[in-house]
């Protein structure tokens, strides 16, 4: 039996965005390298790949699309605390601290995955992780309000628009996801589309347009310190 | 069923809603207050620069000041001195006891006054000598002059910062300047406490809404800014004019 697909090409609006963060984090490298902001390289090409696999995923002969984006909760954890762990320069405790509450999740998020939540989304973990997200972004935030060595203009810093946008994206998220099954189950329905498809979308355009403005500001910090210095 | 579920999925829409606008209402609110620590920051290291550009233009016109009197002070007194001395060398006649020990006189008197000099061309000469007697040395300049009579009563000496000092005696060195040009005065009579110096002439006075006294009138409110201090100015016309500075904020 020869199963002919046929291939919708239409991507999701927000889907744009996430490639167009990708490209200017593939061009803006080195300047987010300067930045300790390169990690948001490889986060966004896997955001981009899991997005696309699972946009496509009944054509890719999947039943449902929880495993791709399982595959996107593993790798972006680990991203992200590798991201904040070079923004947030902790030493000593606080680092210490740091890398145990990282490792915990870590393992919770292995023990949901392989255990509890086999084939399906691991919403515990995106819970937590996104409640953890939010305060540190919260304290890179008050890092840089009380940095008084060198005061910042915040709106012109791209740590701002990066924990801005994770707060924001987080504190959405972390609800909507809570909810997952509840709307799910309950089929709740906005203009004839689930919930989840509505608020997702939004959240993200929310996300990947201040991660662009951060990546932006990392190319134009390294314009400006020259002649500043 | 249908209603109960759209009150949910509105329920639902409004918490997350909430949420969002909660999370970037805290963030204008962090960039309102950084922006505004940013421009206190700002307003901060400008006042430290205007009060630097102050204190070095107070320090240069002090130097400019002094050099003056020394050119006088050469001219007017050494130089007499030692012109007396050479004209009694000129006229000594051997067994002349009386007009060498004038003469010895002299030579000591330039040797003293020359050892004066000496001191006040030290850069930190105000902070050496202190207020006192450099307000005292420049009242006892104009009484030598032969055209004023000068009074200086000390209550009490006012503890003025090292910093602020250059800057308190510019202001009273203008002060003095100007009633030597400008007010025809007789007598000038200082007073000092310990949280007030005056100086007050027996001059022509002036009116003090009249635009043309602004500007020095400004330049030492602004310098008195510089170092919490404030200026009363009082005239009247044939009445003379007194300054009082407030140094209780010093």
């Amino acid at each position: 039996m020869v199963v002919n697909y046929h291939l919708n090409m239409n991507i999701a609006y927000y889907q744009y965005l996430q490639y167009l963060c990708l490209l200017a984090a593939l061009f803006c490298y080195k300047d987010l390298k300067q930045r300790s902001l390169h990690l948001l390289l490889p986060l966004m090409v896997v955001v981009c790949i899991v997005e696309t696999l699972a946009h496509y995923y009944l054509q890719l002969g999947f039943s449902n699309n929880y495993g791709i984006y399982n595959c996107w909760v593993i790798a972006s954890v680990v991203i992200y605390y590798f991201i904040f762990d070079k923004l947030l320069c902790f030493k000593g405790w606080k680092r210490r601290l740091y890398l145990v509450s990282a490792g915990v999740t870590i393992l919770f998020m292995l023990l949901e995955f392989f255990v509890i939540s086999w084939g399906k989304y691991l919403i515990h973990t995106v819970i937590i992780t996104s409640i953890q997200y939010m305060l540190i972004c919260c304290l890179l935030v008050a890092q840089l309000v009380m940095d008084d060595v060198q005061p910042v203009r915040l709106s012109s810093h791209p740590y701002f628009w990066f924990a801005a946008g994770l707060l924001i994206f987080s504190a959405g998220y972390a609800i909507l996801i809570g909810l997952h099954p509840y709307i799910r189950d309950n089929n709740l329905l906005l203009f004839g589309k689930r919930l989840y498809f509505i608020i997702g979308p939004m959240l993200n355009v929310i996300l990947y347009s201040c991660f662009i403005i951060a990546i932006v500001l990392c190319s134009r910090y390294k314009q400006i310190s020259p002649a500043s210095s | 069923m249908l209603q109960v579920q759209t009150n949910i999925t509105s329920v639902i829409i409004a918490v997350i809603l909430m949420v969002v606008i909660l999370a970037v209402f805290v963030l204008v609110l962090i960039l309102y207050f950084n922006n505004k620590r940013l421009a206190s920051i700002r307003e901060k290291e400008l006042l430290i620069k205007e009060y630097n550009q102050a204190l070095l233009s107070a320090q240069l016109e002090v130097q400019e000041q002094t050099m003056k009197q020394i050119s006088q002070e050469i001219h007017d007194n050494v130089g007499q001195i030692l012109s007396l001395v050479n004209l009694n060398l000129k006229t000594l006649t051997p067994g002349d006891s009386e007009k060498i020990e004038t003469t010895t006189k002299l030579v000591n008197k330039a040797i003293t006054d020359l050892r004066a000099l000496s001191k006040s061309l030290n850069p930190d000469a105000i902070l050496k000598i202190g207020l006192m007697q450099l307000i005292k040395n420049d009242l006892e300049q104009l009484q030598k002059t032969g055209q004023f009579t000068t009074s200086l009563e000390i209550e009490e000496e006012p503890e003025i910062p090292t910093g602020k000092l250059v800057i308190l005696y510019r202001m009273i060195q203008e002060v003095l300047n100007n009633i030597i040009k400008h007010s025809e005065a007789t007598a000038v009579k200082v007073k000092i406490d310990s949280d007030i110096i005056s100086l007050a002439d027996n001059g022509k006075g002036f009116n003090l809404s009249d635009t043309s006294n602004g500007l020095g009138l400004m330049n030492l409110q602004q310098r008195a800014k510089l170092i919490n201090a404030e200026v009363k100015l009082s005239s009247d016309i044939g009445k003379g004019t007194s300054v009082i500075f407030s140094l209780n904020k010093i």
